[in-house]
């Protein structure tokens, strides 16, 4: 065998690193067999280096499973999903180790391509979770398990208030509750939002992703919007692209994207008056996909830019919102890789941007 | 003829509010307050909708739901909607392996008790149509 020549220092350097960074990182090749793995993963798994497996079946050395110690189905395993979405995935997991120990770790996995484009193998790096993180996790379970609690007295509260209002009531009556009736509802969005924005912060947004047709998404949600826009006398228009061969496809939760849409043509819609027009349009650019709102409203003035998608900022109360729609937003959006943002001119409009990875298949 | 609704919810004023706003909008309605009297109730009931919340005393809506599954015949004729104050998607995925889509899991406070009436309204179970 050949030895190319190398930098030995280099090599020395990379051996010291891997040898000695807390980190687990691993190596599997194609055939999902593990070919590397460092001490600190051996040292999360609790594995000697005698019993290390190299160059067998990953599933023997790496033990996905849940906190009770169930192996996690396929669907839910990265490390088996990965090699179908071929995309990086990050994020936390449970390992079972070689002491049947239940440990949590955070989990960084990404794809390697041949000059081919072949997914070859697959790089990760495994971090145990630190008490930090467990406390957060506490967190985020509490602020799951308020919510959850709170929407059961929230439901009966809207309940009754829609009872009361089939009652027999004189007009006054009727006013306080239909006003009473219209808070509730706030209020439910509001848990809702906020569930979201939590969750979203700790990088629990919770989110399925599969392959998505973007097109389809929009034209949807337009359709939703039709109602909404004739009532209002605004002309709601989607300039639909010219066919793009291999499909507008993302890789995304629908449901997710669907919001992000949904808000940004909700806004339009409260934001622009009679005899107003909003545009949608879908464009290819690059490596991305970009939707535009288009809409020739209000527009927002130039000392409210800078802070249009921090949570709960409200331009004023003249409509009804959370003051977090474009917050969640702008989470959903990165957290596909994306980005948001808008130009706009007071009295003039706005124009929102939002730029989605395409999926690239094969 | 009126359709039949089955409402599983242990939380009592939700079931008053639930028995009297679908009553208004047409339907017939049994209410029940866990899963074990669902079950006895559904074979003479027969209803063609059931409403059904997740957290019970004792038998799980799930558990409870699959049950009702084991009855071929009866379960032709009636659609299972979940409403629950639980939106984890741990729950929404189980409830899809029951054969429930995500259209009928509801969240409550998510949706008002007018939209779950809308809801209940739109579904025709498949031999309705053959029948009437």
């Amino acid at each position: 065998m050949t030895q190319k020549p190398h930098n030995s220092l280099n090599q020395q350097i990379t051996d010291l690193i891997l040898d000695n960074i807390e980190d687990g990182i691993f190596v599997i090749d194609h055939n999902q067999q593990l070919v590397f793995i460092n001490q600190g993963g051996l040292n999360i798994i609790e594995a000697s280096t005698n019993e290390l497996k190299l160059n067998r079946p990953w599933t023997e050395t790496l033990k996905f499973v849940n906190q009770h110690n169930l192996a996690v189905q396929d669907l839910d395993n990265p490390l088996k999903q990965i090699w179908i979405h071929q995309q990086s995935i990050r994020q936390d997991a449970y390992l079972l180790t070689f002491k049947d120990h239940n440990t949590p770790i955070h989990l960084i996995i990404s794809p390697i391509f041949d000059n081919q484009q072949q997914l070859i193998a697959v790089v990760g790096v495994i971090r145990e979770m630190s008490l930090e993180k467990q406390q957060e996790q506490a967190k985020t379970d509490f602020v799951s398990t308020a919510s959850h609690e709170m929407r059961t007295p929230l439901a009966t509260l809207e309940g009754y208030l829609s009872l009361l209002s089939k009652q027999d009531l004189n007009n006054q009556a009727k006013i306080y509750v239909s006003k009473a009736h219209q808070t509730v509802l706030h209020l439910g969005k509001l848990f809702k939002d906020l569930l979201t924005t939590s969750q979203s912060e700790d990088g629990q947004l919770s989110h399925k992703p599969q392959i998505i047709d973007l097109l389809d998404l929009m034209t949807t949600s337009f359709n939703n919007h039709q109602a909404s826009a004739n009532e209002k006398s605004i002309t709601l228009r989607f300039e639909k692209p010219s066919a793009f061969k291999q499909g507008w496809f993302i890789y995304a939760d629908p449901k997710r994207i669907a919001e992000v849409v949904d808000n940004l043509l909700e806004n339009a819609l409260k934001y622009t008056s009679a005899d107003g027009f909003i545009t949608l349009n879908l464009e290819e650019v690059d490596d991305f996909f970009q939707l535009q709102i288009k809409d020739t409203g209000l527009g927002i003035s130039q000392k409210d830019l800078p802070h249009i998608f921090q949570k709960f900022y409200r331009i004023d109360d003249s409509q009804p919102g959370t003051g977090l729609g474009l917050f969640i937003c702008k989470k959903i959006v990165e957290l596909y890789k994306g980005a948001i943002w808008l130009e706009s001119n007071l009295d003039q409009g706005t124009t929102f941007y939002v730029n989605l990875p395409k999926h690239e298949s094969g | 003829m009126k359709k039949r609704l089955l409402v599983v919810e242990d939380n009592q004023d939700l079931a008053d509010i639930y028995q009297l706003s679908f009553q208004q909008a047409g339907f017939e309605v049994l209410s029940v307050h866990d899963g074990e009297e669902a079950l006895k109730k559904f074979v003479d009931f027969q209803p063609h909708l059931v409403l059904c919340d997740i957290k019970l005393p004792s038998l799980s809506g799930f558990d409870t739901i699959e049950m009702m599954q084991g009855f071929p015949e009866l379960m032709k004729n009636t659609v299972i909607i979940i409403i629950s104050a639980y939106s984890d998607r741990k729950l929404i995925k189980r409830a899809q392996q029951l054969g429930i889509p995500t259209e009928r899991y509801l969240v409550k406070s998510q949706i008002s008790i007018n939209q779950v009436a809308q809801v209940l309204q739109g579904y025709i179970p498949v031999n309705e149509a053959s029948t009437s």
